[in-house]
């Protein structure tokens, strides 16, 4: 009897240590923000993205617990680059919060403000926050120098997304293992009547801000490399001359749709998404909108799977993007706008984000692990296979991409439509890539760069 | 105030303001443009701050063949969207100057797409060309022709968005037309019609050389509003496919706000400037003579 008061007495000292300990721990929102309260915040967030149109929403908890008000600011994607860099280049106050591609990150570094000291403060910073629980690559997409500028709202790369309906009707057992395999289930998956297609054995993303990155999948599932140390282009290869032909001749042979050279990611989803096309490179993100019976018409159909790579020694590398609220240099109210980001992307806020609203795209370990949140998204074991692997990869972190990206995208959509050879608009994108790249002095010194900047994968 | 000196500086006192505003909002830009275009600026690169280069932008684009291809693209579109503009607009004038059942219906009709804003005149042709959805596409798989998606092939965007220009400001000229041909002295046709002249002869020798003025007029500011076209190109294709429908503006456009060049985009705005002060020094010169020879 005495034994057992005794362990009773101790768990219940036990108890309230703990309890008392997890009080200490837990952040007091209401607290922190109080010395900011009444303030406005700015937020400029890009058009298209699932999570940004949810913000304004679930703001409005935040707006209630701390008396922060949230204005917004919605831009096409296409204009968002412009629209920011002119505002930040002419110190203008006006923004908070900027809403970033990851893509463009390295261009907006110069005039934003880390959040390494916000972090540290104790008057700030949530303990709870646990910034491990992000996937590291797209965490990494955020900082520069050794410093991190924001957490990302989301992660997506591209997958393979595949009907399987149409996969059984023709006999296919399972999804393309090579990209050479890919060409060939498109055109056994092309159904043609009356001399009309009616079902496209795939979609390809031909404008000019697509293609490139399209194209980059199956050359890095290759083994290819984009830059060498010294950044110079060096994809004029076999490789890539495999890939833009299959590329080519995908199009030209009508297994693809004429209007895809004005297709980027939206437009091939909707394409998709009315059943006129067997397989499509996409986002992982635009599943959430296929899986919608309300949005889809092949909702419960499809398949989702790794793009094709054709070099089985190669890892299986995925290019991630994701978007993130950046705090510029010149915002006006910054404690106010770091408490901001850390709240909407603390566990809790993303998962309400994800089980509520499906978005489709977390960026953390604990959301996509959620039995509640995974059901809903048969993809998410792909995102979490890909950052276990060690396969999710950035672009190559440099200023001048997006230039890199276009620069190639002209003479590779002329390929595309047949006005070029392969050969030929491969010859031109690597002169024009390394022109421009020379303009820029980087191989003035001849140094080596580091492997975040040339992107180099293997 | 002696009224000699209240003589010689009242006007420029009155004057004051207007010179004022005109050299804060055209003049200073204008130079301002010019210092930019002997600069490397980045925006993206703001710790390499601004560096004077002389006329290294300049040469650049010069020796660039994207640039000299532009060039030539713009050139193009101007000359077959405006010559087709000016025949089809002063055709309509011709034809709606005398009375024709249904007149007034149609009249307001043909001027609804210059009073629509480029850009929609670009959101409903493309959707229109849209190779999947289009109307235009669906037409051309009933006619069966091979290319459907006609924004998507390079052979067929240019000659598209010349033919959306060509809907959009032929009423323009229709327009100016038309008002000028109502305003026609009337003598000299009913001379004209006494001396026994045939409808061809009296449009030739009559109503052409009486128009010419104001079809120089819509020649000039049609001329020089193509050469600019930016909207509806860069709404409809970007440029693209590949760079079939790439002109000058969009290339200012892609250096400046995409690539944030701002040292090159100013170079390549200063020499479209050049380009259409040129053509306008051109068409004023035929302009004057021509009204030599009418007040002759």
């Amino acid at each position: 009897m005495r034994k057992l008061s005794r362990i009773l007495l101790f768990g219940l000292i036990l108890g309230i240590v703990f309890i008392f300990s997890s009080n200490l721990m837990a952040f007091d929102l209401a607290g922190a923000s109080k010395p900011y309260k009444g303030q406005t915040l700015t937020l400029s967030l890009m058009a298209g993205y699932k999570v940004n149109e949810v913000i304004p929403q679930i703001g409005k908890e935040f707006t209630k617990i701390t008396g922060i008000e949230l204005k917004y600011e919605s831009i096409p994607y296409s204009e968002t680059l412009e629209k920011h860099m002119i505002a930040l280049s002419t110190g203008s106050r006006t923004y908070d919060l900027l809403n970033i591609d990851n893509l463009w990150f390295p261009q907006y570094v110069s005039y934003l403000r880390p959040l390494d000291d916000y972090m540290k403060n104790p008057k700030l910073a949530d303990p709870n926050f646990d910034v491990k629980d992000f996937v590291p690559e797209v965490l990494q997409g955020y900082q520069w120098e050794g410093k991190t500028y924001s957490f990302p709202e989301g992660y997506f790369f591209p997958v393979l997304i595949y009907r399987k309906d149409l996969f059984e009707k023709h006999g296919l057992t399972g999804p393309p293992k090579t990209y050479q395999e890919f060409y060939e289930y498109a055109k056994k998956l092309t159904e043609k009547e009356g001399g009309t297609t009616v079902v496209y054995g795939a979609t390809e993303q031909g404008q000019r801000t697509g293609i490139f990155d399209e194209l980059c999948t199956p050359y890095w599932g290759k083994g290819g490399q984009l830059f060498d140390k010294k950044l110079k282009p060096i994809f004029d290869n076999q490789d890539m001359l495999n890939v833009l032909t299959i590329y080519q001749k995908i199009y030209t042979e009508g297994l693809a749709p004429a209007g895809s050279t004005d297709f980027e990611l939206g437009e091939a989803a909707a394409f998709f998404a009315q059943g006129k096309a067997a397989m499509m490179w996409n986002w992982s993100m635009m599943g959430a909108d296929l899986e919608d019976p309300s949005k889809s018409k092949v909702a419960g159909k499809l398949g989702y799977t790794m793009f094709p790579k054709d070099n089985p020694k190669a890892v299986h590398y995925v290019r991630e993007a994701s978007t993130g609220l950046c705090i510029p240099k010149t915002a006006t109210n910054k404690e106010a706008a770091f408490l901001f980001v850390q709240w909407l992307n603390s566990k809790g806020t993303l998962l309400k984000v994800e089980a509520e609203y499906k978005t489709g795209h977390p960026s953390r370990y604990s959301v996509m692990r959620d039995p509640k949140v995974a059901k809903l998204f048969p993809y998410f074991p792909l995102l979490e296979k890909a950052a276990k692997d060690n396969a999710v990869r950035l672009v190559p972190k440099i200023v001048e991409w997006s230039q890199v990206d276009d620069i190639s995208a002209v003479y590779f959509q002329k390929c595309m439509i047949g006005k070029m050879s392969p050969k030929d608009a491969i010859k031109e994108a690597v002169k024009g890539v390394e022109r421009m790249l020379d303009d820029k002095g980087y191989y003035f010194e001849g140094k080596e760069y580091s492997d975040l900047l040339t992107g180099r994968y293997n | 105030m002696d009224a000699v000196t209240e003589e010689r500086y009242l006007p420029w006192g009155l004057l004051a303001p207007a010179l004022i505003i005109i050299l804060l909002i055209g003049v200073f830009p204008l130079f301002y443009n010019l210092f930019l275009s002997m600069h490397f600026w980045n925006l993206t690169r703001p710790e390499l701050g601004m560096r004077f280069i002389w006329f290294k932008n300049y040469t650049s684009l010069f020796t660039s063949s994207l640039f000299w291809e532009a060039f030539l693209r713009t050139f193009v579109f101007t000359i077959v969207a405006v010559g087709l503009e000016m025949c089809l607009g002063f055709g309509l004038a011709l034809l709606f100057n005398r009375d024709f059942k249904g007149k007034s219906i149609v009249f307001p009709i043909i001027l609804i797409p210059m009073i629509t804003t480029p850009i929609v005149v670009g959101l409903i042709w493309r959707y229109m060309f849209n190779g999947e959805f289009g109307f235009v596409s669906w037409i051309l798989q009933v006619v069966g022709t091979d290319v459907h998606a006609v924004l998507s092939n390079p052979a067929t965007a240019l000659p598209a968005v010349i033919f959306v220009d060509v809907w959009h400001w032929t009423p323009f000229v229709f327009l100016l037309s038309l008002a000028r041909l109502g305003a026609l002295p009337r003598s000299p046709y009913e001379a004209a019609e006494i001396d026994g002249a045939s409808t061809w002869q009296i449009f030739k020798w009559v109503t052409f050389p009486m128009m010419k003025s104001v079809l120089l007029v819509a020649l000039l500011l049609r001329t020089m509003d193509a050469f600019k076209i930016f909207d509806e190109i860069f709404i409809m294709t970007q440029g693209g496919p590949g760079d079939a429908t790439e002109v000058l503006s969009l290339e200012i456009y892609r250096q400046t706000f995409r690539y944030f060049n701002m040292g090159k985009g100013s170079a390549l705005a200063i020499v479209m400037l050049i380009v259409i002060i040129i053509i306008s020094r051109i068409y004023l010169k035929i302009f004057q003579k021509e009204e030599a020879v009418v007040q002759q």
